[in-house]
């Protein structure tokens, strides 16, 4: 019973609003600014339009596949084979980014606040925590990202306005940044930033209400266009980073800069603590979803315990000692070309297919 | 079920054993030393000379009964770089500094001349430290700042860096420049940093005006009057009181509340390769005291006053404008990102060569005061 939750709409939307935040938290503002510069706006909007049109031949291929995610596709369009490579690809890119998640959030903390502690007792709160949730169940993990996602939009929404006064709008200018080029070619690798198109693939199995996967989806991609701009432009109005310089995480700069007087200051410890959460929900989730494309490439009736493996190998991973430029380097070249390739390679390709061979095949009982 | 049970009882547990910060004796607020103001000097084999100024808790309760009041002990250390000091004085004090309470960084006028970028870099990655913090360039040395400031006849308050800076509020003859602000601009190719720059009258420590820097370099300091037009420029003035001649009274003063009741705009147009550059300027006068002849029921005499305010305005402004362009070629107000906003690509703006022409920047101020008489007495 607890295996088959459904989502209904509000914990679909939350939960790709958690996939959403975790990216802002971990520095993705930073990175679409440090590509394109001071054209990072107009470069948000151009490729909102591009992510926006991919998201709508992703729902309009789905359409006739009701209930079936990419793995279940991509047996239609092949054979078990197909999706037992394509169940390893997503299960690379789902390590890779919990794994890069775990690493780098755990760092700025360490760096942050824990400095004179061992990485490891950190990298054990956050794996003994996810390996809890998913002992439990899917319900509770949704449970918990339903509860953490307003408040983690809250405190992007204060981030934002408790600074305004302070934004320097001439750093948003030039608009198109460097040139053309840089703004309209090279920023296309900005499209990885609507890295929750990623999950879409994934989502439709989890759904309560099949009808209402299109509405989660643009609902969604509304709320995550306007969140990555409420982390960019402060960024950009404040730090100035086109400038080259980079922080260790722009949220948390933004977030100690807050102060309401001298009544409130230093509300970074709060959303600090808010962001750990929705770090915990977010992985949770993650390695709840590794289980399940595992169980259905070797056939398992119960992935619960499945946990104890992939929370031992992203424990195991995260102790490989790397430095914060490796993290950067993994997130920001590697990381993004992966996303890029699954979202608008992989993912479509495999959809268009399947949804040739359903014209065939009805076409073919037909006759 | 029960079995699963148990096993998250037993993580739960494990994750309360990571919870390890009541375990350490280092983390206890009587092992810190909290550092109210931090001054930086340069010695004559060029070292640093880190001075730190931590206010003795213990005579609190003295006399005004204030918790904030006290008495301050400066610690100096001579060192190669500043985390070097923080060590030194860590292991003489057998206490850890903290920085989260600083409310003044104070670099001597000297060493702000050869370049604070390392030393606000190296700040700016300790996490204690706030932003908010005020920036301060001390005519002499930044030690002698904490011991003026210790021997002030006030008792010792980490408020009383805040009280040098915050008069900004209501003279305008000095800016808040904090920490954060100057980081910012530093990074900022747009606008050059600015701090509070001090100097000693007799036993006390005053600010006068603001330090201009161009990139980390310190380029000179300018007087009051230059802040006011400063503060008038970048939209930062809050209210402030300026003396100009009495139109009615040769000889005599009229004394005015100015504060600005629109922004101030700014055009920048490129004529000839020079940019040309227009302000409007929108103060917003009451009349404090008039000497003994007025009349300001009369709108002609208000006119008149609103025309000498203009004027006097214009010429503060203009020549402030001058001499940041002129003179000492650094761009405190932000022209270059306003004048940047009229082009769609950075390529398109680096044809205006704008670092080699601004210095050739010519200015048209024109200055739109509106004056009401607001005190008890409109007529005498």
């Amino acid at each position: 019973m607890e295996n088959n939750f459904k989502l209904k709409k509000h914990q679909a939307i939350a939960l790709i609003i958690i996939i959403m935040i975790n990216k802002l938290i971990l520095n993705v503002p930073f990175y679409i600014v440090d590509l394109v510069g001071n054209g990072a706006i107009v470069n948000i909007v151009y490729i909102s339009i591009i992510d926006l049109i991919g998201l709508l031949v992703i729902i309009k291929l789905f359409e006739k596949f009701d209930g079936k995610d990419i793995l279940d596709i991509s047996e239609f369009v092949g054979t078990s084979k197909l999706k037992a490579i394509v169940g390893v690809l997503s299960i690379i890119l789902l390590f890779s980014v919990a794994f890069i998640t775990i690493i780098d959030f755990s760092n700025v903390l360490h760096t942050i606040y824990f400095s004179s502690f061992p990485l490891i007792y950190i990298l054990i709160f956050f794996i003994t925590g996810i390996l809890i949730a998913n002992l439990i169940n899917f319900r509770a993990i949704s449970n918990i990202i339903s509860l953490i996602a307003p408040f983690a939009i809250i405190s992007i929404l204060i981030t934002f306005f408790a600074r305004i006064g302070d934004f320097d709008i001439t750093n948003l200018t030039p608009v198109l940044g460097e040139n053309y080029h840089t703004t309209f070619v090279m920023g296309l690798l900005n499209t990885f930033a609507m890295y929750f198109i990623v999950y879409i693939y994934f989502l439709k199995p989890l759904l309560q209400n099949q009808t209402e996967f299109k509405k989660i989806s643009i609902i969604s991609y509304i709320i995550s266009v306007i969140m990555i701009l409420l982390t960019v432009v402060p960024i950009l109005t404040l730090f100035n980073t086109a400038d080259g310089n980079e922080p260790i995480n722009s949220l948390f700069l933004l977030a100690r800069q807050i102060e309401f007087g001298n009544f409130i200051q230093r509300v970074d410890a709060i959303f600090i603590m808010l962001w750990i959460l929705s770090i915990y929900a977010y992985l949770s989730f993650v390695i709840f979803l590794i289980n399940r494309i595992i169980k259905k490439i070797i056939n398992i009736s119960n992935e619960k315990m499945l946990t104890f493996s992939t929370c031992s190998l992203l424990f195991g991973l995260a102790l490989i000692p790397l430095n914060m430029s490796h993290i950067h380097f993994i997130e920001d070249t590697i990381y993004r070309y992966m996303v890029i390739g699954f979202i608008f390679g992989l993912g479509i390709i495999l959809l268009i297919w399947a949804n040739i061979k359903y014209r065939k095949v009805n076409s073919d009982d037909k006759k | 079920m029960i079995k699963n049970k148990i096993i998250c009882v037993f993580l739960l547990t494990l994750i309360l054993l990571t919870f390890t910060g009541c375990n350490s004796t280092n983390t206890g607020i009587d092992n810190y030393y909290f550092v109210v103001s931090l001054a930086i000097d340069k010695t004559e084999n060029d070292n640093l000379k880190v001075s730190i100024q931590i206010p003795a808790s213990s005579k609190s309760s003295e006399g005004s009964g204030s918790s904030q009041a006290s008495t301050a002990n400066i610690y100096t250390v001579e060192a190669k770089t500043i985390d070097e000091a923080f060590i030194i004085l860590d292991n003489y004090l057998n206490k850890k500094i903290n920085l989260s309470h600083c409310s003044a960084l104070i670099f001597s006028e000297e060493l702000a001349k050869e370049g604070i970028k390392e030393y606000i870099y190296t700040l700016s990655n300790n996490t204690e430290l706030r932003h908010t913090c005020q920036l301060v360039v001390s005519s002499k040395t930044a030690y002698d700042v904490l011991e003026k400031i210790s021997n002030s006849e006030e008792s010792f308050s980490s408020k009383l860096f805040d009280y040098l800076t915050t008069s900004s509020d209501y003279t305008g003859l000095t800016i808040s420049s904090t920490f954060g602000d100057f980081f910012q601009n530093l990074h900022d190719d747009n606008i050059q940093p600015t701090a509070i720059y001090t100097k000693f009258f007799e036993d006390t420590v005053q600010s006068s005006g603001i330090a201009l820097f161009k990139d980390e370099f310190m380029i000179t300091h300018v007087d009051s009057l230059c802040t006011l037009a400063h503060s008038i420029c970048t939209n930062k003035l809050e209210s402030a009181t300026i003396t100009i001649d009495n139109p009615f009274d040769e000889g005599h003063y009229v004394d005015l509340d100015i504060e600005l009741y629109k922004k101030t705009d700014v055009a920048i147009n490129i004529i000839n390769g020079t940019p040309y550059i227009e302000l409007d300027v929108y103060p917003k006068g009451a009349i404090r005291s008039s000497g003994s002849v007025f009349n300001y029921i009369d709108n002609d005499n208000i006119t008149k006053l609103e025309d000498a305010t203009n004027k006097y305005l214009k010429n503060v402004i203009t020549d402030y404008l001058y001499d940041i362009t002129k003179e000492y070629n650094t761009d405190v107000i932000g022209f270059k990102g306003i004048c940047q906003s009229k082009y769609f690509t950075e390529d398109e703006f680096d044809t205006v060569h704008w670092d080699d022409v601004f210095q050739d920047s010519f200015f048209n101020v024109n200055v739109k005061s509106e004056v009401n008489s607001s005190n008890l007495f409109n007529k005498e």
